[in-house]
Parts: C-alpha cells; structure tokens; sequence
C-alpha cells in the first residue's frame, strides 16, 4: 500500500471514529441515567434532605430535560470538561489524570511482557508441535487463561514480597517522587531522589508480571494457531523446496504472515487492560484507572463512573484504530479489500 | 515416575511453610519512630466540616480539635479546646473556657473568635469561607436553625445559646466534624483547604499523594504534649487480605477494616494483635408494622421465638458481634439489657396458631435483603437464608428477595417492604440519635423515605423520644430512654438482631492505640513499646 493510500485510509477510519465515539457517549450517558433509583439520593444516604438532594441533582443536571441533559453532556465532554467527582469534590479530569498514567504505565510494562513472550511461546510450541514442549507450553497458556488474577496475584505477593522480600508488596512506589509526567518511572528520573527509578521499577514487577498472563496466554495460543496454519501452508513449503536455510524461511516467510492475526488479539487485548486492569489494581494497590472505577462505583460516584468508563471505550475505540492501521500497512490485502 | 511425583510434593510443602515461616514471628520495631497505617482507601477530603466518609474523618480526628472530645475508648465526654463549661439549667445555653496557649498549625493562636468563625461557616452558606459546591452534611442534622446566638465573651470564653434544649448538646459539639480550623488557613487556601488542613490536633499535615500514600507528623507544640511517634503514613490497600498479609509482615503496623472472615486465622499470629472495638451500629430486621399480617402483635412476638439469634452471629457475624434485645449498641448509658425473649420456637408455633396459622396454612411474608454487605451485615444473603429457615418452624414461610443496595434505602423508607434486614449506625452514641430516628413517627415518610422503616407509630413512644430530648439532667433521661426501651419491647415492632464490632489489627508491640466506637482512630497516645 502507498503512503497516500495508507493516509486516506487512515482519515477515513478516523472519521468512521465520530460515530463510534458518538454511540460511546450515548451509552455512557444513558448508562447512569438506567441506575434504578435517583442518583442524588443514592449518593447522599437515607438522611439527605430535599434541599441537599436537589443541589446534587442541579450538579448532575438532573432537574433538565433528557435532551438538553445529553446535549450539555457531550458537549462538555468534547471539550474537556468532565464535572466534579461527587464524592471527592474535584474535578474528575484531575482524578483521571492520575490514574491513566498510573495504568498506561501498568498496561505498557504488561503489554511489554505479554507480546514477546506470547509470541515466542506460541511459535516455539508450534515449531515443536506434539512434542512434551508443546504440551508444556499449552499447559501454561490454558492455566493462564483460566487462573483468576487475583488469587494469582496474591500468590506472587506471598511468594515474592513475604517469603522471599525480594519485591514490594504494592503501590508505585515506597519514595516522594515529586510528579511530573506522572509515569513515575521517567519521574523518578526526572526529579526523584537516588535508587527511585530501581524502587519504581521493583514495584512494577509484580502487578505487570500479573497483569501480563492473561494476554501471553492469549497471545501464545493464537501465535501457536497461525504459525501452524502458515508452516502447513504451500508456500513454506516452495521456500523450504528452493533449499533456503530454515532460519530464513521462519524469519522471512512463516512470521510476517502468522504475525496479522497475532497483531489483532495482541491489540485487543491491550484495548482491555487499558481499560483499567480492576483485579490486579485492586490486588497491588495501584492507583489506576480500575481502582478508580472500584471506588467510584461504590461511593456512587456518577460523573467519575461516567468519565472512566468514556476514557476505557475511547482508548479501546483508539486502540482498534491503531490495530487496523498498522495491518493495513503490513497486509497489502486488507487495502485492496477495503478500496474496492 | 512415582517417586519423582512425591519429590514434587514434597518440594511444594517445603515452598509453602517456606512462605508461612515469614509470618509467625513478631515483626521488628521499625527503626524510626513510625507507624504506617494501611486502610481499605483514600479520605475524601480533610476539611472535617465538609466529610462523612470515616476514612476521611479517621484522620481528620488526628489533625482537628473539637471543643469537647469523646473519651478514647467511650462516648463519655471529656475537655478537648475547652477546658471547662457550664450549662443553664433550661438548657439553653452552655459557656466554654477555652485553654490557654493553645496554637494552631500555622502558629497562630487559638481565641474564641476563631471557635465562632468556624461554627459560622459551617452555618451560614454564604459564608466567605465556605467555598461553592460545599455541602456541610451534618449541619442541619446536628443544629439546623436552632443555634440562636454564638458570642465572644473574651478571647478565652465563648458562649452558645440555642432556640430549644439539645439532649445531646455535648455529643454535638465532641463530633468530629465540629473540629476547629485556622481561619487564617481556610483563608488562604480557599476552595483547596481539604488538601491543606490546619488545625491543633497531636498531628500535623504534612503530605498527601491520592491514591497512594498521606503523612502526618507529631506536632510539637501540641496542648496535649508532643506525641510519641514522630511520623504516622497512611496507605490505601483496597484488599483485605493484601492489608493482612503486610500487617503480619511488618510493612504496616496497623490495619484497619478487616474482612471478619479472616479475623479468626489472624488471632492465632504471634505477628498480630487483633483489637475488637463494640461500633455504634444496630443490625435488625425491620418489620413493617402497617402490613396487614405484621399488625398483630401475636405474630410479631412469634418472629422474635423463632429467630435464633445467637446462631446468627455464631455463624454469619464470625463471633464479631453482640447479640441485642434493644437499639442501643453494648456501652451505651441508658441501654436496657435484659429481655424476657429468646429464642422459643415452641412458644412461637402457640402465638403463631392463637393468631391463626398452622403449618398447613402458613403465614406468607417477603423478607427483602441487600445484595452488597454492610458493616452491620457482613453475610446479608446468608443471614436472610437462614432467618427463612428459621422462621418456617414458626409457620412462617418466607419468600426471600435480593434488592439492589442503590434502591434499597428509598424503598424500604416507603414502606414497600413486609420484612427487610436494616441497620443503623448512630453518629456519637446519644440514645436520641437511635430513637427518633428508628422509632419516632416524625421519620415515617411515604413519598421520599425516611428512618424509620418499622412504620411504627405509638404516641407514647414519640412523647416520651421528645421529652427525654429536652431534658436536661442525666439521670431523668436515662429513666425515660429506659421506660421508651420496655415499651418497645412491649409492643415489638422489630426484630433486633446484633451489633457487630470493629475489628483493626496492630502490631503487637505498639501500645497506646485507640479506636472509637463511632469508628474514629485516635492516634495521639501511640508509642513502641520499650521506647
């Protein structure tokens, strides 16, 4: 594909994008409005007196036609403007933007764990296909996928920090780090005392470690699929006949082409922990996105609930996009398809 | 093959009492003189007058004065601010002597204008130092319109005069959100204050990083003398067992809110010491008395035979209860403790059949209950279980229904109701603050909901819940709140069931630590032992 073709094709996905977002933030709105109950009241407990409880409402624009609700609703939010967490009486865009770096930083460290690992995994046991070393290796990726992260996390947690202290229990970080970027891994570099960036990284092993087995089991199986469906396919076969050495055939021909499918599930399931990785937050007491949600849900926090799960649709909508670009660029088939 | 399976084994038990071995020691005394603290979340803010969460009001207690104080450990009150008072004998005002010398955070000097200022702002909401969007919750619950006047008398005395007597005038103003703030602070942070609170309190504010760690430090020129320990750390650990598992490591010296499903394994720890702490909640099951079928008293009396209490709390409160026969949780003054019915299902089965019903004709009734735990019901499924099965040997047969705790409060509060677990959690442990608002007519509601959920309604009961709330000597009142506590019993227009405890871990060397029954931690006496 052309650079022109990619460019057009890329505008037009963004501007498939408006819609999408659009829907999001109908569902999103609606979503808080379907809560049985009156929010305000919900919020304010069995005491509140009608006074307290129409102010809240007038806060949450309650008292205004669904309509207009909607209208004022997206618009705010196009601009930035997200309202004031009920319960900690701040804005919610300054709660979010301490939580999405905290999980972009948690999603990033798991996601760089999870692709190669996944991948080499997947391949590794395709390669070796039927032998106890594929065995081992489907073995581990079903027991990823079906192992509950947090009694897994809480096993790292006995396991690494009780018995054997060589990690930290949770949290980002045991030191003041002043904030900055508030990914404290470049903050502890920027403005934290000697050793932070080690303390920092210490702390995000375990919960990354955590966070990552579900997308390398994930991404294992799916790499182990595709490379067998390309290793069987006719094509590997010529490469092998016309005598290249083995090397090149997996380099140049098996793994460009088992690779697509990978990138998509790979991008997915990194659209998910963006999300806010709930379990393994909650479990490291990391201050992300999903622990925010947590709180939010049970304080009946409705415009963080609401901004949170906007910011979790939106970077998977993102996410997606990326994806389909990036397999536009590898897979020359995908343009032809989609021009025609 | 065989063999290399046992090795495997074995190699697992020697990992796993590898990972125990850690945690049945006392952890060390950290070197400097600290304690860190690990609670279920962050404060929702500390500007005492603008909190209802107890995590916020758990530190707030630390860093703020109120004019009078709870004892450590009871709803007795004590001298906070004030160091003496006195009351008119119609009630309708009371006069404090404030201590002398005493400093506020930022060095300045406490006086009774400040007192005044503080109780202004929390008043009046177009006060300048209340700042938009704040909504001073217990204001109106506590005062409302009835604070006539407030003046300075001089720097050091300041006078209270009220509209109506208060009962439980003194309760009042030892509540935590009642704490003094400087004005000066209030002043010059505004609408950021709850990130920058100054007040006189053992503790001074030092940092706080949401989500991830708050710190106070020891204030030197404390009124009631510097602390002990130099630096206390708060961390939020959402999970339970997370905050167990670092508490018997070492890592935190105090937890608080643990899961009472775990209390039992943690008190056989050397490395934990579990502190239980009666709370200020009662659990019950309310009845609605306007139901037709709930009406008769018969029936009501029956429901108390045939629900085995003690059993609940065996079972489903892990032991970390105390079961009642009245509102008042255990310590409270006033509280009646002896009632003449227990669990009978024999006695029940008779009322039931002198009322009609039999076990071929049962009495049908809804039992709702909410599908999240409360601090009052940690098992409310499980609890309504069993209270069906309890209650069919009386001839009762229950149809149990989950609702949804966001819709809970407003549809028992209409009424909509036959029978539904219910709980209350008093705010300073003044009998009134149970009474009025469980039993007293004037919080039956139908459109809205209001408290008192039972829809009971007995003139008498409501003269006696106003009276004893305009009287003013103490030993009358505990006559009329014991008199109001038999009638109730009398005409059994519930079912109480238990108080459930507090339940915080500590390490085992840490001496001097309190946790008030209305939830608050008071930090100010903590030392290591031996230092």
């Amino acid at each position: 594909m052309s650079h022109r073709e990619l460019a057009w094709y890329a505008l037009r996905r963004v501007a498939g994008l408006i819609p999408v977002l659009l829907g999001i933030l109908l569902l999103v709105f609606l979503m808080v409005r379907a809560i049985p109950g009156n929010p305000a009241r919900n919020m304010l407990g069995q005491r509140a007196t009608p006074d307290e409880i129409a102010n809240v409402e007038k806060q949450l624009g309650l008292d205004q036609p669904v309509a207009k609700q909607f209208a004022s609703f997206a618009l705010s939010a196009v601009k930035g403007d997200l309202g004031k967490s009920l319960s900690h009486h701040v804005p919610v865009t300054e709660e979010l933007a301490r939580a999405i770096p905290a999980t972009l930083e948690l999603t990033l460290a798991a996601f760089l764990i999870a692709c190669p690992v996944g991948v080499l995994l997947g391949g590794w046991s395709a390669l070796k296909k039927g032998t106890a070393a594929d065995l081992l290796a489907t073995a581990f990726s079903l027991s990823g996928i079906s192992v509950p992260i947090f009694w897994l996390g809480l096993l790292f947690i006995l396991v690494f920090s009780v018995s054997l202290e060589w990690l930290p229990f949770g949290g980002r970080t045991d030191m003041l780090i002043p904030p900055v970027t508030r990914f404290m891994l470049v903050d502890s570099l920027l403005g934290g005392p000697p050793g932070a960036f080690w303390d920092c990284l210490k702390h995000l092993i375990l919960p990354a470690v955590t966070l990552s087995t579900v997308p390398t089991a994930i991404i294992a199986r799916m790499s182990r699929s595709c490379a067998l469906q390309v290793l069987n396919a006719d094509f590997v076969r010529t490469a092998r006949a016309k005598g290249l050495p083995e090397r090149a055939v997996l380099w140049r021909h098996v793994l460009p082409n088992a690779i697509l499918p990978v990138i998509t599930v790979a991008g997915l399931q990194f659209g998910y922990l963006l999300g806010g990785a709930v379990l393994t937050e909650h479990v490291f007491s990391w201050p992300g996105l999903g622990s925010l949600l947590l709180r939010a849900i049970s304080e009946r926090d409705y415009p963080v609930i609401q901004s949170a799960v906007l910011v979790a649709a939106v970077s998977f909508a993102l996410v997606n996009l990326v994806v389909d670009l990036l397999y536009a660029s590898l897979d020359p088939r995908v343009s032809l398809e989609s021009n025609r | 093959m065989l063999a290399a399976k046992f090795r495997l084994l074995f190699l697992g038990l020697i990992f796993l009492t590898g990972c125990q071995r850690g945690l049945d020691q006392v952890p060390p005394v950290p070197e400097q003189s600290q304690v860190v603290i690990a609670k279920p979340g962050d404060p929702v803010g500390l500007d005492p007058a603008n909190v209802t969460d107890l995590e916020s009001l758990q530190i707030c207690r630390n860093i703020f004065d109120t004019l009078v104080q709870y004892d450590p450990d009871s709803t007795e009150i004590v001298p906070g601010l004030a160091e003496s008072w006195e009351r008119t004998d119609d009630g309708l005002e009371v006069t404090f002597h404030l201590r002398k010398g005493v400093l506020f955070h930022d060095g300045t000097p406490l006086t009774a204008s400040d007192v005044k200022t503080n109780y202004q702002r929390q008043g009046d909401p177009e006060h300048p130092l209340r700042s938009a969007g704040d909504t001073f919750f217990y204001w109106s619950d506590t005062w409302g319109e009835r604070i006539e006047s407030i003046d300075v008398l001089d720097d050091h005395t300041i006078r209270f005069r009220f509209t109506e007597p208060i009962a439980p005038l003194m309760q009042n103003f030892a509540m935590p959100f009642f704490g003094i703030s400087s004005p000066r602070a209030l002043k010059a942070h505004g609408s950021d204050y709850f990130r920058h609170p100054v007040g006189t309190g053992p503790y001074k504010f030092e940092s706080w990083l949401p989500g991830e760690r708050l710190t106070l430090v020891a204030n030197d020129k404390a009124w009631q003398g510097k602390p002990a320990v130099d630096r206390v750390t708060f961390l939020p650990i959402p999970d339970s067992t997370a905050r167990a598992l670092r508490l018997r490591k070492g890592s935190v010296h105090i937890a608080t809110a643990l899961s009472p499903q775990g209390v039992e394994s943690l008190r056989a720890q050397p490395s934990v010491r579990v502190v239980e702490q009666p709370g200020l909640n009662t659990a019950f099951l309310a009845l609605n008395n306007r139901v037709e079928k709930l009406a008769d008293l018969r029936v009501r009396q029956a429901i108390w035979h045939g629900v085995d209490r003690q059993a609940l709390v065996r079972g489903l409160y892990y032991g970390l209860a105390d079961v009642t026969d009245t509102a008042l949780p255990t310590g409270i003054w006033g509280r009646l403790d002896q009632s003449e019915r227990s669990y009978d299902p024999e006695k029940g089965r008779s009322l039931m059949e002198e009322a009609g019903f039999s076990e071929e004709e049962p009495l049908r009734l809804r039992l709702w209950y909410m599908a999240v735990p409360r601090s009052y019901f940690p098992e409310p499924k499980a609890t309504a279980e069993a209270m069906a099965r309890m209650l069919e040997d009386v001839y009762i047969q229950v149809e149990l229904e989950p609702v949804d705790w966001g819709v809970y409060l407003d549809r028992v509060g209409r009424g909509e109701h036959d029978m539904a677990l219910a709980g209350w959690i008093g705010d300073h442990g003044d009998p009134d603050n149970y009474f009025s608002f469980i039993f007293g007519s004037a919080n039956i509601d139908d459109v809205v909901g209001g408290t008192n959920v039972l829809f009971y309604s007995n003139p008498d009961v409501d003269r006696l819940i106003s009276e004893a709330r305009k009287e003013v000597v103490q030993e009358k009142r505990v006559e009329a709140y014991q008199e109001l506590q038999e009638k109730i019993l009398e005409d059994t227009p519930w079912l109480p069931l238990a108080h459930a405890r507090q339940v915080v871990g500590i390490h085992p060397r840490l001496e001097g630590f309190h946790i008030h029954p209305t939830g608050v931690l008071v930090l100010g006496d903590l030392k290591w032992e031996g230092r």
